[in-house]
């Protein structure tokens, strides 16, 4: 157990609803930045031309605040169901990394338990709760403070969602018009935030231009590709830098330390805050 | 109905990458080279659906109208303000205003 985590203060709690309490409030500085994300997700929702029980619904049934944007302008451009469903299952495919990190912790849970795990793992929960779940304390006290984090950041998702619909519903019909920027702004800013280093650099700049190459591709099967594409140019610098310019002895090779910022494949910045 | 199930076929797309390894993988990790290509997917995948949206936001055609040139100049403003400032509200608000404000300027609203 490490002294980065913020439950191991002296007075750490020990029974189960203690730890879902220290681990809702592990997530506070993740709700502050998470909520007007969700706010920003109800009203683009609405303004994509779903209702308010399918804006709602897709938020809670996706727990993925980027798998949510990018249905919803999916669906706003009248994407084909099996792209918006294909298309959502890349951008979730790096939370294999996570769970196959967490597996060998619970695999003592019963099956339920393990289900709600895997269904409440976002990145937030995942970088704040997993050092915990390392530790040697039993599977089930652990996974309690687990639960309350993302039980918490779920709870706040929601309220978010329900706030960013009744603003929708105020914002005047001529403000409606053109919204399709702000969702784009959302994928932007959040792009932004993962840019750091030239390898990740390459794997977006080809991306980008094989989505424009592949534009005239029917069911927007270019972004599919394109992904793809850049994904595999960011593998190839991997490849290259390792060849090329080894780490240094003393420096962890990437691949083995899970937490480290630098880590594309751990990224925090790609999900924005925490979603 | 068709919505009903694309929503939970969504949420089936979203579920699986977190629960399979969970019920399945047990001891085993994913080979450094399938993890440093999943690293990767999600920034490409932004940038696939991000580019296109800012390059060519009208029928999937690149042009200069007093339409697209917001597109153009918000969507730079927004990924260059992202790059040095780290607040998501701050850097999303700039982007939307640079855009309704251009749009204004230019009489396109």
């Amino acid at each position: 157990m490490s002294d980065r985590t913020p439950t191991s203060a002296p007075e750490r709690p020990a029974t189960p609803r203690g730890e879902f309490v220290a681990g809702a409030r592990s997530m506070v500085p993740f709700l502050l930045s998470a909520f007007p994300l969700g706010v920003i997700g109800g009203t683009l929702g609405l303004a994509s031309g779903l209702s308010y029980l399918e804006t709602f619904g897709l938020a809670m049934v996706v727990n993925s605040g980027t798998a949510q944007f990018i249905g919803f302008k999916l669906i706003a451009e009248g994407a084909a169901w099996p792209v918006i469903v294909l298309t959502t299952l890349i951008l979730s495919l790096r939370m294999l990394i996570y769970s196959t990190l967490l597996a060998p912790h619970v695999r003592e849970l019963p099956q339920r338990w393990r289900l709600l795990l895997g269904f409440g793992l976002i990145d937030a929960v995942f970088f704040v709760a997993f050092d915990r779940m390392k530790g040697g304390e039993p599977a089930r006290r652990k996974s309690m403070f687990y639960f309350g984090a993302s039980a918490v950041m779920y709870v706040n998702w929601a309220v978010a969602t329900v706030v960013g619909m009744v603003a929708g519903h105020l914002l005047p019909e001529r403000w409606r018009a053109g919204l399709d920027f702000p969702m784009t702004a959302v994928f932007l800013v959040v792009l932004a935030g993962a840019l750091a280093g030239w390898k990740i650099w390459s794997a977006a700049v080809s991306a980008g231009a094989l989505a424009m190459l592949f534009l005239g591709l029917p069911y927007n099967l270019g972004l599919i590709v394109a992904a793809l594409g850049g994904a595999c140019v960011g593998m190839a610098c991997e490849r290259i830098e390792r060849r090329w310019f080894p780490p240094k002895p003393q420096e962890p090779p990437p691949a083995e330390e899970p937490a480290r910022d630098d880590d594309p494949a751990v990224a925090p910045a790609v999900d924005g805050d925490g979603r | 109905m068709s919505m009903l199930l694309l929503i939970l076929g969504m949420g089936l797309a979203t579920f699986a990458p977190r629960y399979v390894p969970l019920l399945v993988f047990r001891d085993r990790e994913l080979p450094a080279d399938v993890k440093t290509f999943l690293g990767y997917l999600p920034a490409a995948l932004l940038a696939a659906i991000a580019v296109p949206s800012v390059l060519a936001p009208v029928d999937n055609r690149v042009e200069i109208t007093v339409v697209t040139i917001p597109y153009l100049v918000a969507g730079l403003v927004t990924l260059v303000t992202g790059l040095f400032v780290e607040r998501f509200m701050i850097v999303w608000t700039v982007g939307l205003a640079v855009f309704f404000g251009l749009r204004w300027w230019l009489g396109a609203m």
